[in-house]
């Protein structure tokens, strides 16, 4: 069903590259923090997150919160981790409204969250890479 | 009634038709003051009611059958109001899909969520991104428009609005000129004070005019490449708002559907409101789109903590401006207070106030529903409900997640093989360089009674509808693709095996199987005869995983592995290892859920053999000297045992903790 509705060919986060949107800073410190992170050096992982998500970047965002939460790189921080992932919904990033609605123990609202990811993620279109 | 066909009638021709004065009223004396309150609904999503069609329960957090008594509430309280809406209005639920999709509606029949809005008396309406996801001859049908767009043909007008709906950016390429009206100019009889401070009656000329997002053209490419074309949302502004100003508005509100943003405008520019808000003649802003509340003075959100945002009055550049949530959760009020100077009337700023009211009164409480909401669209909702019932298949066994832990693949398999089946198909038409990977696909238990023994998945043998998809595949995910290695593989899969605690074989007492820190969404396992692997809960976190064979070899660290898997995982939601976006190769628009659901389609009949039997992991074998437990839904061990798990014992009908869940043993030695 959402084949018919979904037409877009070109996703919307290929179309304008990170680098486009939150400058060169953020993408460099965002590339840099996946090196770390892939390369076993949580802590410089979390550093450069950081960096990246304060120049506004989601995927920096849910990043962030997602190794927060999972206390990797320093101690678990869920009220943090929470902050970002607010922060990354609001910029309408899908993955941070599903996580928001992981962690939320009022089923209502929990299904609000969900609600949200779904509509989040009819922004973005098809991409391959 | 002779309003609703003036409308039609403007629609029908040109904009400057629509504005031409319809009537000679007498112009109102210097001084007169009127307040008219402009209200805005917008993201209604086609929440023609609140009601879940997957849940198939009531919802009352949104829809429009409690905005409705929003908006009756606010007539009661201001003489004069103009109702808009602001778009986003004809898609979002099953009943939309079924409308567009399903059972098309009839050239005679007017949609669900227009029904609707003409019983309320809508004035105007604006045009939203999601109104062209079901392609333009849909929206021209619905709208009562006749669009002059290639590949087009519209014979007559059909059953639409019985309001003027406007939009200024967005043209067809065969005419060149806008798909909609840009904007229309509503003679609004309004109750004022005259000069002497007597009531009066009199009339304000208000001109409306509509701006959608102009990245539909990206989002909708396969709807509306070649047929149409977009301009900037400030362009649009520029060349209509003069114009309607010459034909006598009196007031031009703009209804945008977006919001605010600060980045160095273009024409492309998705959320326009704040350099809208900044182009002369505007006198009041609808926003919507983002799915945010404004005036709130609370709001963290960065669109509403620009320069030139007053976030607690409602003021973008000192336009008032409101934007009313989403789904129905509020209705915006922005009360203009007017002031006629002897030529036209102004807005009198200080005077004037803006407000976002809720539906919501309490934790739990909300406004009433207006019945006669649900009385206008009682057939389509319970058709939408009949749809979702439908059957797509039927399964021989019963797919439930009550032993999902131990081992029990009867609601995950049918998940991998949906998945591995559309990536192998993708890759096949459009990867060819991945050709040659092996395809593998990973899911997890979604429900496993967090909330009680009622919360597992639990699908019983016989007909699969549409609802029961939705309880196998519980979050809003579209299909995502990664590729990875060997290693990466195993460490992917060591990550799900922090689900179990560390068992000590020597320990006598009853020790816990599984950890409830870690949680069941993020065990996801594989399910294939093509791949084997143990888990050896003996050893610590980062061990487990031994003997990881594809097709009975080994698997080698560098080995490559397309895996099908979900936007949530993919992007690194749960931390696993090396997944972090940039393994993506393959961003699906298409729905988990409904890839699941073609597939059943496709596969008519679901048996257990075929779909709910290929265990791709044990547990390592271990003696233990006491019992290892777990916690499940009581009496089920005959399923356990159905899907062939004999290990499994039930030792007590309560395990103690309250809710009503049983303990059960898993033998590790069997």
């Amino acid at each position: 069903m959402k084949r018919a509705l979904i037409a877009a060919l070109v996703a919307l986060m290929l179309a304008q590259p990170a680098a486009a949107q939150h400058g060169d800073e953020g993408d460099l410190a965002y590339r840099r923090a996946l090196t770390y992170r892939s390369g076993g050096d949580a802590a410089l992982a979390l550093h450069w997150l950081g960096v990246a998500a304060a120049r506004g970047m989601p995927e920096a965002m849910f990043m962030l919160a997602t190794m927060l939460l999972d206390g990797e790189g320093g101690p678990r921080d869920e009220a943090t981790a929470r902050r970002w992932l607010e922060a990354a919904a609001e910029l309408d990033y899908p993955e941070a409204w599903q996580q928001l609605g992981l962690m939320e123990t009022d089923p209502e609202r929990a299904g609000q969250y969900m609600r949200r990811a779904a509509h989040a993620l009819s922004h973005r279109g098809e991409g391959t890479r | 009634m002779s309003l609703s066909l003036r409308y039609q009638f403007g629609i029908a021709l040109v904009p400057a038709l629509l504005s031409l004065p319809v009537h000679a009223a007498k112009p109102p004396k210097a001084g007169t003051t009127a307040q008219l309150a402009v209200l805005e609904t917008t993201d209604l999503h086609a929440n023609v009611v609140g009601y879940d069609y997957y849940k198939l329960s009531p919802e009352p957090s949104h829809g429009f059958d409690r905005t409705a008594t929003l908006i009756q509430q606010a007539r009661k309280e201001f003489a004069n109001t103009l109702l808009l809406d602001n778009g986003d209005t004809i898609q979002g639920t099953a009943l939309a899909d079924y409308q567009a999709l399903v059972k098309p509606l009839q050239c005679d029949q007017t949609l669900g969520m227009y029904k609707i809005m003409n019983a309320l008396k809508y004035d105007g309406a604006g045009i939203g991104n999601h109104e062209f996801n079901y392609g333009l001859p849909f929206l021209g049908q619905v709208t009562g428009s006749r669009f002059q767009v290639k590949g087009i043909e519209q014979p007559k007008r059909c059953a639409g609005p019985a309001f003027p709906m406007v939009l200024a950016n967005v043209y067809s390429v065969k005419t060149k000129k806008p798909l909609f009206s840009p904007y229309a100019i509503i003679d609004k009889q309004v109750s004022a004070i005259g000069a002497d401070g007597k009531p009066v009656s009199t009339t304000v000329r208000v001109g409306i005019i509509g701006f959608t997002p102009p990245t539909i053209m990206s989002w909708d490419k396969r709807h509306l490449d070649g047929r149409v074309y977009t301009t900037g949302v400030r362009e649009a502004a520029r060349k209509y708002i003069p114009e309607m100003r010459k034909q006598g508005a009196d007031l031009v509100i703009a209804i945008a559907h977006g919001g605010l943003d600060d980045s160095p405008y273009s024409p492309e520019m998705e959320n326009a409101g704040w350099y809208l808000a900044q182009e002369p003649g505007i006198d009041a802003m609808l926003l919507g789109h983002s799915h945010q509340l404004f005036p709130n003075p609370a709001s963290t959100a960065p669109q509403f903590n620009l320069p030139g945002v007053d976030k607690a009055r409602g003021l973008v550049h000192g336009v008032p401006t409101v934007m009313a949530n989403l789904w129905g959760k509020h209705l915006g009020v922005i009360g203009l207070h007017l002031k006629h100077d002897g030529k036209r009337w102004l807005v009198e700023k200080d005077k004037t106030f803006v407000q976002a009211r809720a539906a919501q009164t309490g934790a739990k409480e909300f406004v009433d529903a207006d019945p006669a909401v649900l009385a206008l669209v009682k057939e389509e909702h319970e058709a939408t409900i009949r749809y979702v019932k439908t059957p797509v298949g039927a399964t021989d066994f019963r797919m439930s997640s009550y032993f999902a832990d131990v081992g029990d693949v009867s609601a995950i398999e049918i998940i991998n093989q949906a998945q591995s089946d559309y990536v192998v198909k993708y890759v096949a038409a459009n990867l060819p360089q991945y050709k040659d990977l092996p395809v593998l696909s990973v899911s997890a238990p979604f429900k496993s009674g967090n909330a009680g023994p009622g919360d597992y998945t639990d699908v019983k043998p016989g007909d699969l509808a549409l609802n029961n998809a939705a309880d196998l595949y519980l979050y809003p995910n579209a299909l995502y693709a990664v590729k990875v290695n060997g290693a990466q593989l195993k460490a992917w899969l060591e990550k799900s095996a922090t689900r179990f605690n560390t068992i000590d074989p020597s320990k006598t007492e009853p020790q816990q199987l599984v950890n409830g820190a870690v949680p069941s969404y993020n065990f996801d396992t594989v399910t294939s005869k093509d791949v084997s692997y143990e888990i050896d809960v003996t050893r610590a976190p980062g061990d487990r995983v031994h003997n990881l064979a594809w097709r009975g070899k080994p698997v080698a660290a560098e080995q490559e592995f397309l895996v099908a898997t979900n936007n949530y995982r993919a992007s690194g939601g749960g931390n696993f290892p090396g997944l972090d976006g940039s393994r993506t190769v393959i961003a699906s628009p298409d729905n988990n859920r409904d890839i699941l659901i073609a597939y059943v389609k496709a596969s008519k009949q679901l048996t257990r053999a075929a779909n709910g039997a290929a265990r791709s992991w044990k547990f390592a074998p271990v003696k233990t000297a006491g019992p290892v437990v777990f916690s499940s839904a009581p009496g089920m061990v005959a399923l356990a045992h159905e899907a062939g798990l004999h290990n499994v014992s039930q030792l007590a009908a309560d395990d103690g903790r309250g809710k009503g869940a049983a303990l059960y043993a898993v033998d590790l030695s069997k």
